[in-house]
């Protein structure tokens, strides 16, 4: 098999708020032989929030990005959904408009930097999924999760645009469920897995942002879902940190713990819940874990 | 090959129909067919009382958006036979979002008057700049800023589909930003800042929440997150920035420039302006006790920010330039 | 249409298709409508538009028929030549009491002279 090596996004939401999903990454990696190797010249994707402030900006400082993986000859594993779909957007279009790359190439210059174009980014999920591959990660699970009913959300930007993603299907996404059941857990399905848990609106419009969290987690609490698995650490910290707020807005028990892809992955190869820093979460998930 | 179908059926003028149901149809569907195709032989052979808006069959008017298996897409531009084989069921739905009126059929009223809201023509300046005789030439680059723009079929799959509309009705939706943006970003337009306040204001551009689905279906390539985020680059650049939306944009930039990357206490700080920060503190202290609330002041540093700072330099100098250069 | 009356035509698949089409009429005169609601009902334009569709499609028919020259699309085998100084005319077909009459009208010249293709 081929070495499985990446150069190592966690993104700044990991890095700084949700650290767990970092160092449970970190944990779930060394055990399943994937390298991870550190970025330490990486700046911010800018979450989109540069796309919005200035278009040639934001695709030059994520061509920064690329060319360090470029010097380190590894394509980009991200723990994020968001860095994902912004990286992957603007990677979609240096690749996809030779004059953009060229343009950008000039401002890279400046700063003593150069970026061919190729850099594949690619998601924890996507590398679990399929680089090193459902069958694989089965073999290695040692504690399998069953009977767990685990709800998988995937959020917005693991899936969509599909054209600059280029993985898993927007309509019938798999690659989740499949993982999760590589893990020995029970998939509940439910409407909204794949749309918005409201991050991204948090600090613009609260509200809605609350409402949009709370439908989420009510849809999966409908179809019996006891826990939350989401490969994105924005998604969780609405579903998580925004939990009770919803549950007043809303006016309903939800009560459901959310975990970060890599915990669930850490907690079937057998690492302990403060192994994988559970304790961080605001929503406890010690009921379902004690069983 | 035999398709069995369900359709959302609802007619509130019938006795059976003023709760929706879910009504089976079966047809023999041949290769190429579309999910039109079906919707019209049902019609024609099976039942003339199922209601369903269509027009050109070819993807061009706009007005057989439908939900196909829980998505929204063109009835006459989606195969059924590969749609089918891909669901394994055919469940056609009246888009979301917008008020049911008969069976497939959607109150357009709200989408319309959206549409007006943003003034969809060009406001050229009202007097003609001195010595202009001749009509205005838009350049090739100038026409491609908007190109994208110009292609809507005013179908509704985008709003249809919108995760900010389901939550705020009041939102102005992507269609009519796209459109929006088809006139704020053309060269020949003299009142793109006032247009730009005004969808600053409650309820435009700042309340997307970038869930992406407006450019996953739309039918024509429009990419409406694309327009609304040239829109608030825009609306930036015009100094307007009395808002949250524009505020946590700054906040980010700076943040990037400042250390290379996020750093969400300040934003949250600048955003929301003091008294917010105030009312986020039981918030704020939650996350502070599970070790959540980041420190601005222990923000470690990217390697090599000199690099990030020259590109900030760089970008900035070269807008300049293009600012400079005449019009057109 | 199409097999009557498509770009190659000629004067059996004309008449024969003029007598289809005319069977046609005859029987849309007995058409009914199964939904019988006024709210939202779409099969009642789609019954319109194909008591519309049928007269056009009749004088489209006529038209060629009468038409013994070709131009443009409108190619008669037993015509391959265009004729300006029969041709040269507009056809007005008029409906009056479900008969159909045709007539002609000049062509008015502009700027531009309407001139054969030559490719
Ligand atoms: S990206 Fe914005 S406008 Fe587009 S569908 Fe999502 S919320 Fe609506
Ligand atoms: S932007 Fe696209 S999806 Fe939206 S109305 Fe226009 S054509 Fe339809
Ligand atoms: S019928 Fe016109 S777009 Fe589908």
């Amino acid at each position: 098999m081929t070495l499985l090596k990446y150069a190592y996004y966690p993104g700044c939401a990991s890095q700084e708020i949700t650290k767990e999903a970092n160092s449970s990454t970190r944990l779930v990696a060394d055990k399943l032989g994937i390298q991870l190797h550190n970025m330490p010249k990486a700046n911010c994707c800018g979450a989109g929030l540069l796309t919005d402030y200035d278009y040639d900006l934001y695709i030059t400082l994520n061509a920064r990005i690329f060319a360090e993986a470029e010097e380190m000859g590894m394509d980009i594993l991200t723990i994020c959904s968001t860095c994902l779909m912004v990286m992957s957007r603007a990677a979609f279009d240096l690749k996809n408009k030779p004059e953009l790359l060229d343009k950008t190439n000039e401002v890279l210059a400046k700063a003593g930097l150069h970026y061919s174009g190729n850099v594949k980014v690619k998601h924890l999920l996507w590398v679990l999924a399929n680089d090193l591959g459902i069958a694989k990660l089965a073999s290695m699970v040692t504690k399998p999760l069953g009977p767990l009913k685990a709800a998988p959300f995937y959020g917005c930007h693991s899936l969509r645009p599909s054209d600059a993603l280029g993985f898993d299907d927007p309509e019938r996404p798999w690659s989740l469920e499949a993982v999760l059941k590589a893990l020995g857990a029970e998939v509940v399905d439910y409407t909204g897995k794949t749309k918005c848990c409201g991050f991204q609106v948090d600090l613009v419009t609260e509200d809605t942002a609350i409402e949009m969290t709370g439908t989420r987690l009510l849809d999966a609490k409908t179809m019996g879902a006891e826990c939350i698995v989401t490969p994105c650490p924005f998604c969780h910290i609405n579903l998580d940190n925004y939990q009770s707020a919803a549950e007043k807005q809303l006016g309903a028990e939800i009560e459901l713990p959310v975990f970060h892809l890599a915990q669930m992955v850490g907690l079937a190869l057998g690492f302990s819940a403060s192994d994988l820093g559970m304790s961080r979460h605001l929503v406890s998930a010690e009921k379902i874990l004690r069983r | 090959m035999k398709i069995d179908l369900k359709i959302r059926r609802f007619n509130p003028t019938t006795k059976n129909g003023r709760e929706p149901y879910y009504q089976a149809y079966s047809i023999e569907a041949s290769e190429g067919m579309t999910v039109l195709e079906a919707l019209m032989s049902i019609a024609a052979a099976q039942d003339p009382t199922l209601s369903f808006r269509r027009s050109c069959r070819s993807s061009i008017c706009g007005s057989c958006a439908i939900k196909i298996n829980g998505f929204t897409k063109l009835a006459c531009s989606t195969q059924i036979i590969p749609e089918h084989e891909k669901a394994h069921e055919m469940v056609l739905e009246p888009i979301a979002n917008h008020t049911v009126l008969k069976d497939l059929i959607v109150d357009f009223d709200p989408f319309w008057k959206k549409l007006d809201k943003v003034k969809p023509y060009l406001m050229p300046p009202e007097t003609q700049p001195e010595g202009r005789t001749k009509e205005v030439h838009i350049s090739e680059k100038d026409a491609e800023a908007i190109d994208h723009a110009q292609k809507c079929i005013m179908c509704g799959s985008c709003n249809s589909e919108c995760n900010a509309l389901e939550i705020e009705k009041k939102y102005l939706g992507p269609a009519a930003l796209a459109k929006a943006w088809r006139f704020v970003g053309d060269v020949r337009e003299e009142g793109g800042r006032k247009r730009l306040g005004r969808l600053s204001d409650d309820h435009g551009i700042w309340d997307c929440v970038r869930c992406v689905h407006c450019v996953e279906y739309c039918p024509k390539g429009v990419e409406p997150l694309t327009a609304i985020e040239r829109l608030r680059s825009r609306a930036i650049q015009e100094g307007i920035k009395d808002n949250h939306g524009a505020k946590h944009v700054e906040a980010m930039v700076n943040s990037v420039k400042k250390v290379g990357r996020l750093d969400e206490a300040a934003m949250t700080f600048k955003t929301l302006g003091l008294l917010r920060s105030l009312g986020m503190i039981p918030f704020g202290l939650k996350m502070e006790m599970h070790g959540k609330m980041p420190h601005p002041h222990l923000f470690p540093q990217i390697k090599k920010i000199d690099e990030v700072r020259t590109i900030y330099a760089e970008i900035k100098r070269k807008n300049k330039n293009a600012k400079k250069k005449p019009k057109g | 249409m199409v097999k009557h009356c498509s770009v190659f035509r000629d004067k059996t698949e004309l008449e024969q298709g003029v007598a289809k089409m005319a069977e046609l009429r005859q029987r849309f005169k007995k058409v009914v409508l199964k939904d019988r609601t006024d709210y939202y009902n779409t099969e009642l334009p789609s019954v319109l538009e194909l008591g519309n569709m049928l007269d056009i499609a009749y004088s489209t028919l006529i038209g060629a028929l009468a038409r013994e020259e070709s131009r443009g699309a409108h190619t008669r085998t037993d015509f391959p030549k265009r004729n300006d100084e029969k041709w040269m005319q507009h056809t007005l077909v008029t409906k009056k009491d479900d008969t159909f009459s045709l007539s002609y009208k000049d062509v008015s010249f502009t700027k531009y002279e309407p001139t054969e293709r030559k490719y």
